[in-house]
């Protein structure tokens, strides 16, 4: 059995010929995807947050295709110094995958680019008084690499841990040493309802005029462009393309992908916070 | 559950293959080192318009190595995943008589109380690694796939307490779901001993991560109904009159794992069946 692939780079399953039949079926008007999903609609996947009872937040994500991630987030109380960089490294990411030694430095970019976006207001509640913080670690560990491309899951179950973080009330003075609430029901959201809350990035394959959510790995092999595009909120905060393909990307087509992906997150968002509230 | 000869309970303790979502018949434990226990896990799995997918069930379409199995012995959570038979991955796991047995053991940095990344070459993992590598290696009936390789990777979401014992009790629930030719179950506990004001000392068994911390136990574990033990971890002092209650205690409570797996184990396997994944 060949070893685990974590992306599609390392070859595709599909023949010339098969490439090619693919590519013209999702080229058409209305498009055929190969599991005759709609060009928006998600596979199947099951999600749980608030799995592990030693974490401030915690979700685990499992994909149809094989992958799952668990994220765990962590607080410390630390010292403010002077030396540090600033607020900055208050959030920390590291991206654990199964089986391979070195942390994919890509991956845990892709998270941690997308997680500090200026003016969302999440540096202002880490700050404890005046000479301390608190300091965030998001461990996401990568169980199973899914066949398609991991940067969806790790994002949707990172955006699933952080809307289930809490911490500890503060009590005590700006002045003191801090002093926390011992009960965890009074503890406070690190992203309460109304303000903005964590991004996630969306993958959007891009074949002729069409463009196609949530990309199997035998679509994406078969896609023109790739584009990963973070929403936080209602916006869109980042794109970028991921693979070359075949030829580039029109400027009305990105139009369509920002305008889409708005739309399609704002239904990811709607389902992901119905996790845990439901059954 | 209580074990057979002296009513010691086992913490709240969770089997299940592949998917704890589609487990209901767990108890949770009663208490949490962190939160309250009024913060259940929940599942929830969405999708859109469910009839436009051709469902085919995701527990059926993942490939053998990609099936995990996860045990939680109280608050101690552990996932596994087996790979194999393969071809080895690197030469000197290549035998060729037999087949080789090895196991990635992997603290998720998040488990602890305190975060805390242990790195591969950590003393303990190290040693965690070679424990179970030769107790499963024993069980296995590794002749009959020579010049291949068996790949346990254990993944510790939550430590509480007899972290060994989770992990070979997960290694047998996902070697089993593999597939992979053993001879018996392989199933384990840890017990402490513990003196009573009263003088009664009757051990303890299935210690917390508290109870590791005070008293001194062992972990053992045993093959199949036979009562032969395959694994025995003693790490501190203990009475020596002490040591043969416990091991009868260990037995005891090893037997009524094995026969919790079992059930696990046969429930999938019909549900698998009824599926017509077999």
């Amino acid at each position: 059995m060949a070893p685990l692939q974590t992306s599609q780079q390392t070859g595709t399953p599909l023949s010339p010929a098969e490439l090619s039949y693919l590519h013209t079926s999702l080229t058409l008007t209305p498009p055929i995807r190969p599991d005759s999903r709609t060009p928006t609609q998600f596979r199947p996947l099951v999600a749980e947050s608030d799995i592990l009872p030693s974490t401030n937040g915690s979700a685990r994500m499992i994909w149809g295709d094989g992958g799952e991630c668990v994220v765990g987030v962590k607080a410390e109380v630390e010292r403010n110094s002077a030396t540090s960089v600033g607020p900055r490294d208050w959030i920390e990411i590291n991206v654990e995958v199964s089986g391979q030694r070195d942390d994919d430095a890509f991956l845990g970019m892709t998270v941690a680019e997308s997680l500090l976006v200026p003016g969302s207001g999440v540096l202002e509640r880490l700050v404890l008084g005046e000479r301390f913080h608190w300091k965030v670690f998001v461990d996401i560990l990568l169980l199973a690499p899914p066949l398609s491309h991991p940067a969806t899951l790790l994002t949707l179950t990172t955006y699933l841990a952080l809307r289930n973080t809490f911490l500890p009330k503060l009590i005590s003075e700006v002045v003191e040493d801090p002093v926390f609430d011992d009960d965890w029901d009074n503890a406070l959201p690190l992203y309460p309802v109304g303000k903005i809350p964590p991004p996630i990035t969306l993958l959007v394959v891009n074949v002729g005029e069409n463009i196609f959510f949530d990309p199997t790995r035998e679509e994406l092999s078969a896609g023109d462009v790739v584009l990963a595009v973070s929403i936080c909120g209602k916006k869109v905060v980042g794109v970028r393309t991921l693979e070359g393909g075949s030829g580039g990307v029109g400027r009305a087509v990105v139009k369509r992908v920002i305008k889409e992906s708005c739309e399609v997150a704002e239904e990811v968002f709607s389902n992901l916070n119905s996790v845990g509230e439901g059954d | 559950m209580e074990c057979v000869t002296c009513g010691a309970t086992f913490r709240g303790l969770r089997l299940c293959h592949s998917n704890p979502t589609h487990d209901t018949s767990h108890n949770r434990p009663s208490s949490h080192l962190h939160k309250p226990s009024s913060l259940p896990s929940t599942s929830h799995s969405f999708l859109k318009k469910l009839e436009n997918v051709p469902l085919r069930n995701p527990l059926t379409r993942r490939p053998p190595h990609r099936r995990p199995s996860y045990v939680e012995h109280g608050n101690t959570k552990v996932i596994c995943s087996v790979n194999g038979p393969i071809e080895p991955r690197a030469a000197s796991a290549r035998n060729s008589e037999r087949a080789t047995v090895t196991v990635d053991v992997c603290f998720a940095a998040f488990s602890g109380t305190d975060r805390k990344k242990r790195g591969k070459s950590d003393k303990r993992v190290l040693e965690m690694q070679s424990a179970l590598s030769r107790t499963f290696a024993t069980t296995l009936l590794t002749t009959l796939h020579p010049r291949s390789e068996v790949h346990i990777s254990l993944h510790i979401l939550s430590q509480d307490g007899s972290i060994l014992a989770t992990c070979v009790n997960a290694a047998t629930l996902a070697l089993v779901d593999a597939g992979v030719p053993m001879s018996d179950y392989v199933t384990a506990c840890t017990v402490a001993s513990y003196t009573n004001p009263d003088e009664s000392g009757e051990p303890l068994l299935d210690m917390s991560s508290a109870e590791e911390m005070d008293l001194p136990g062992i972990t053992l574990a045993t093959v199949g109904r036979s009562d032969k033990i395959s694994l025995l971890q003693l790490e501190t002092k203990v009475r020596l009159e002490r040591l043969e209650g416990m091991l009868a205690v260990g037995i005891d409570g090893c037997g009524k794992i094995r026969q919790l797996l079992d059930g696990v184990i046969r429930e999938h396997g019909n549900k698998m069946a009824r599926m017509g994944a077999l």
